[in-house]
């Protein structure tokens, strides 16, 4: 009787349709399209989708433990929708019911179904909504739109974050040759409470000679989305970068502006601040300073000994360990 | 006030060194401690101290206020002992040390660009450790001489690109006074020496120099620079 018992679970397990066991629809993400967030973010609600990828992207979703014995998935948008009277209520809007254009939402006996390229503008009335969380509801009914009573369901949260912060202040460009800093604060002064990080851009188009920026033009328009066509030279969670003016093709003794940008954990980029100039002059260093000693041993007629040295003694040292014989002083 | 203070220190110190030694005598002479020790072959130290080069007023215009630290560890092979008096061999260094200071610009102002000096002493050197004291008199003084040749490999650039890598080399001496640890518990020291084969541990401080100059003067500025650190003997 032990020895069947394993057996007979399975069979159990295997034959019995889900909700006769009374298990849980499940329903996952199995990979974003056209989203700026990582493959892996699946957590919508940790993650908040952003006002970009909720217009752009979309999804594979699959559910899984699906009751095979109903007839369709039944799809609503709102707060506990598996339950009859937050249907019901239709009247105060606490449960909307849709459909996914293109999807097949018949169950036909699959306890498995995947919904491919499913646009987030679609489960979420294209985007209009209030920032806030929604949940979509996916239920195993016999009829759409249904008003029955189900066991078989789940639910996908999503937090839908649109604000983008403020764009930064007071942004001060530095000068240098290979690392010049540019600094700046918070808009407002304080930092969106989602803050994830700050984005340098650089305008090449905006390269002018001299120092100062005397004359040039950009591209970027303060308060504004960030335009085409400039290069993001930097990101990081504080309020300063050190950039390399190469990267916007600044070349020495020229000059170029570079904007500023606060993003949240959303994804959602703020409108670009007030430009700074950032200027590209020669330098000196350590090196300049010291002289013509400053050279590397590679150099034609430089001095010194070629770096193996110490290694050739660090092998003589060897040698000579392995040569001597070990001397015991037990004493 | 101070000197009151001083003075009390000075007994306090005094007081516990004796009661410490007292203590190893005592569990000596009781039987409590046998002579038990292992071979002793190898030293191994670990140090740390600021260290600035005599590079010039070049070092002093980037780094001025930059004193390192030089950060270091050393093997030393003991291929010659005379039994209590003093252990010969021969020693290993490798050492770190970075200096960064800010580029300037044309008109000298000083710019956010990064300037940096690195350097890697490695010395290899003779070595005359006198352990009479501990051994005979039974005061855990150890006195080091080194004596060799110093290899330093240094690097240096702006703006994060390399400008310079090249090696200076020169002569390396060093005077090391170091205290033995066995004396505080020497119940532990004897385990140390059973289990791991650490015959003695010691702190030390170390007053050493460099020649080592054909390129990058890399000695020390002063002509002398001091390290302390922790070290072993196995």
């Amino acid at each position: 009787m032990a020895k069947l018992s394993p057996v007979l679970a399975f069979a159990v397990l295997t034959l019995l349709p889900a909700a006769a066991l009374g298990q849980t629809m499940t329903v996952r993400i199995l990979e974003f399209q056209n989203a700026d967030r990582e493959a892996t973010a699946v957590d919508l609600v940790t993650i908040p989708l952003s006002a970009a990828d909720c217009s752009s992207a979309s999804a594979d979703l699959r559910l899984e433990m699906v009751d095979s014995t109903k007839n369709q998935i039944d799809i609503w948008r709102g707060s506990n929708c598996n339950d009859t009277t937050q249907r019901a209520g239709m009247a105060s809007n606490e449960c909307v019911n849709f459909a996914l254009m293109g999807q097949d939402q018949i169950i036909n006996t699959r306890s498995q179904m995947d919904f491919e390229g499913v646009a987030f503008a679609e489960l979420l009335e294209g985007c209009s909504l209030a920032d806030g969380q929604y949940g979509i509801w996916f239920l195993a009914t016999n009829m759409a739109s249904s008003n029955e009573e189900v066991t078989n369901y789940a639910s996908l949260d999503i937090v839908l974050d649109t604000t983008a912060p403020l764009a930064p202040v007071n942004v001060v460009g530095g000068r240098g040759g290979t690392q010049i800093n540019v600094t700046w604060e918070a808009g407002n002064g304080v930092e969106a409470s989602d803050h994830k990080e700050y984005r340098v851009y650089g305008d090449p188009s905006s390269a002018v000679d001299g120092d100062s920026c005397e004359g040039s033009t950009t591209v970027f328009v303060p308060g504004e989305p960030t335009p085409s066509g400039v290069f993001e030279l930097s990101r990081g969670t504080g309020r300063s970068a050190t950039i390399n003016p190469d990267m916007f093709n600044i070349a020495e003794n020229r000059s170029g502006y570079v904007a500023v940008v606060e993003v949240d954990q959303a994804g959602n980029e703020s409108v670009v601040s007030e430009v700074a100039c950032i200027a590209r002059v020669p330098t000196t260093g350590f090196c300049d300073a010291y002289g013509e000693n400053c050279t590397s041993c590679s150099a034609s007629g430089a001095p010194g000994l070629p770096l193996g040295a110490p290694y050739g003694a660090l092998g003589v040292f060897a040698l000579a360990l392995l040569g001597l014989r070990r001397r015991k002083s037990r004493r | 006030m101070i000197r009151r203070a001083a003075l009390l220190s000075m007994i306090v110190a005094v007081g516990l060194s004796s009661s410490a030694s007292a203590q190893y005598f005592d569990d000596t002479s009781a039987g409590l401690v046998d002579d038990f020790e292992s071979p002793e072959t190898w030293a191994f130290e670990l140090r740390g101290g600021p260290y600035q080069p005599d590079a010039g007023a070049a070092f002093d215009q980037f780094f001025s206020d930059d004193q390192g630290p030089l950060l270091a560890l050393e093997i030393d092979f003991l291929f010659l002992e005379l039994h209590d008096w003093f252990d010969v061999g021969i020693g290993y260094g490798f050492g770190w040390t970075q200096y960064v200071g800010f580029a300037n610009d044309e008109a000298g102002n000083r710019t956010e660009e990064e300037t940096t000096l690195t350097l890697y002493p490695m010395p290899v050197m003779a070595v005359l450790r006198v352990d009479a004291l501990a051994r005979k008199l039974h005061v855990p003084i150890l006195v080091t001489g080194k004596l060799g040749a110093d290899f330093v490999i240094w690097n240096t650039g702006t703006g994060g690109v390399s400008e310079a890598t090249n090696m200076s080399i020169g002569l390396r001496w060093g005077v090391q006074f170091a205290f033995e640890l066995d004396i505080f518990n020497r119940r532990a020291a004897r385990s140390l020496d059973e289990n791991w084969g650490i015959n003695h541990s010691f702190i030390f401080f170390e007053l050493f120099g460099s020649t080592a100059s054909s390129t990058l003067d890399a000695g020390p500025k002063d002509g002398v620079a001091w390290a302390a650190g922790l070290g072993f003997i196995l």
